[in-house]
């Protein structure tokens, strides 16, 4: 009884070490950044690296100041929520459309719009650049909105059919049969009830808008350039300052690390929708 | 007067239909498929857009045809497939550990859990931005480990086979959790009542897992991996950040390959003819991986 105790302690032990060990490889790259950003200069460069320092809030002046970062946080704000707004209802009203009624062509329609999520989006980009060009649209947000809607309306159309597909269909007919026509149904009983599901596509979808670089590096210019262009343009120089970029670094990853940790629930089932149950 | 009735409604029911989905469509066609379509149609010219007063000159296959004789266009092929493999191959066998060990209730296993889930929401350029500066030679905090324990110092990006290493450890570190979450999910959904009949029948945990878990969980490993590899042929930003191409062309994955002929050297007509080629490839790749996966499952 004894030796089968201690040796299935010590294999928990063991398999809670490496759980431990497998984390600090998560987090230290963070952790290291993190506290970069709080260096000053002379701390980040200096060999041995420094674990303790003199936290100082020089970097975010430097960028807030020098790199005028407030017009670059506002166009990523912009692109974003205006991204939102018009790719959630269009989305979610079509992944609706698809859950409830059948018609013909339904699955191979579905597929395609699915498996445009398999395309490189390298490939959109040079036609997209070139009719961009000659519509005069580089350089502002329109076109980037537009793109970006594009680009997650395959996922919030699978996302909110399958959540719809679930969703009894009873209350939605009792609200019919009251009088209502089907887009009242829609507006005023499911979508209340789409609650949850609603709130993973938006995060996943300002998720995906806030982090997004290819498009954005290519189609801005100074005035709309987004956030995460200028976080990589501040580590392409010839000499990095790594105490700003880390900064912009913290400033762009925390909202999204925030949200993250607040609705990890809806995430689960929000990434694995079309995976398991597909 | 019931007719006309019933045959609005059926008006009105199919008006809600198109209608709601009609905005998807136009965006859908308009920004996605047409621009495909008309890069195709550029694939048969030879121009670049910024020097438009060299004029389009129709060469039909010549693009495609240079491609196949073009060295950078096999290596960047081969550096692709190396990356996606490998970081498949690595994030599946260290997410489906993760998932063993936190599907049960552990101590801290919510913690665990947010832990291993930050790294994916983290933007793939903030990513590459991290990683630089772990790599970064002047200040590496990794050979400052290394130092610690006497081994010898490792310039990451200095060299073409380092820095690919260096990028398939960042991409491991920032896709993992998204295996652990499909596997997670798989692991949570199986039935109980095989491995519970496994457990009765004195099956030890290595057995339990390899004759009853495994099996069952044959769907959801293909699709877990067949998402990540055809997401890590596409991998783009964090390549742009810390190596935009690798020293030579050590890391010069498809899509960074395809940026610099499109966007450097402006060869328009040559890179969508690329972004062509590369289209066929993962068409036939997803049609050979859905093959072996209905002959195996």
């Amino acid at each position: 009884m004894k030796k089968i105790n201690s040796k299935s302690y010590l294999k928990k032990i063991f398999l809670y070490l490496i759980l431990v060990v497998i984390c600090i490889y998560f987090i230290f790259p963070i952790y290291w950044s993190l506290i970069t950003a709080f260096k000053h200069p002379a701390d980040i460069y200096s060999w041995p690296p420094k674990f303790i320092f003199k936290p100082t809030l020089i970097n975010w002046r430097y960028i807030w100041y020098d790199w005028e970062l407030s017009r670059f946080l506002i166009n990523s704000l912009i692109v974003t929520s205006i991204t939102l707004i018009i790719a959630i209802p269009i989305g979610s009203l079509a992944g609706y459309s698809f859950s409830r009624f059948k018609f013909k062509g339904r699955e191979s329609l579905l597929m395609d719009i699915l498996s445009l999520r398999m395309v490189p989006p390298i490939v959109g980009l040079i036609p997209l650049f070139i009719i961009a060009k000659n519509l005069n649209l580089l350089n502002t947000y329109v076109i980037l909105i537009i793109i970006y809607v594009t680009f997650n309306l395959p996922l919030i159309i699978w996302i909110s059919k399958s959540f719809f597909d679930d969703l009894p269909i009873e209350v939605e007919e009792a609200a019919l049969i009251d009088g209502c026509d089907k887009l009242s149904a829609f507006i005023r009983v499911v979508l209340p009830m789409a609650r949850s599901s609603i709130i993973a596509i938006v995060i996943i979808t300002a998720i995906f808008v806030w982090n997004e670089f290819m498009f954005a590096n290519i189609l801005t210019g100074f005035e709309t350039r987004t956030l995460p262009v200028i976080a990589g343009m501040s580590v392409r120089q010839r000499s990095i300052e790594w105490g700003p970029a880390a900064m912009l670094a913290l400033i762009i990853a925390l909202p999204i690390v925030i949200l993250t940790l607040i609705i990890q629930k809806y995430l689960v089932t929000g990434l694995t929708f079309g995976a398991v149950k597909g | 007067m019931k007719q006309e009735f019933y045959i609005f409604k059926l008006i009105r029911k199919r008006l809600f239909l198109f209608f709601s989905i009609l905005p998807s469509l136009i965006f859908i066609f308009g920004v996605l498929i047409y621009p495909m379509v008309y890069s195709l149609y550029i694939s048969l010219f030879e121009f670049s857009i910024a020097k438009p007063y060299y004029g389009l000159r129709f060469i039909a296959l010549k693009n495609y045809i240079d491609i196949v004789y073009s060295f950078h266009f096999w290596n960047s092929l081969k550096v692709t497939f190396i990356f996606a493999v490998a970081v498949t191959f690595f994030e599946f066998i260290l997410g489906l550990g993760l998932a063993l060990l936190l599907q049960q209730e552990i101590i801290g296993r919510k913690v665990f859990i947010s832990i291993i889930l930050i790294p994916m929401m983290i933007s793939p350029v903030i990513t590459g931005v991290i990683w630089k500066l772990i790599y970064s030679p002047e200040i590496s905090i990794f050979n400052y480990f290394l130092s610690l324990f006497r081994l010898p110092q490792i310039q990451w990006l200095a060299t073409p086979s380092n820095a690919l290493r260096a990028l398939i450890i960042m991409d491991v570190w920032q896709w993992t959790s998204f295996m652990f979450l499909i596997l997670l999910a798989g692991l949570q959904s199986l039935p109980k009542a095989p491995l519970e009949a496994a457990l009765i029948d004195g099956a030890s945990q290595l057995q339990r897992f390899r004759y009853i878990t495994l099996p069952l969980m044959k769907r959801v490993i293909a699709i877990a991996i067949a998402l990540r590899l055809f997401d890590a042929l596409k991998i783009f930003d964090p390549v742009y950040v810390l190596t935009a191409g690798g020293p030579g062309l050590g890391t010069d994955v498809y899509s960074i390959f395809v940026y610099r002929i499109g966007f450097i050297h402006w060869h328009t007509g040559l890179a969508s003819a690329l972004c062509w080629v590369f289209m066929y490839i993962v068409l036939i790749l997803t049609i050979i991986f859905f093959k072996i996966i209905k002959l195996k499952i």
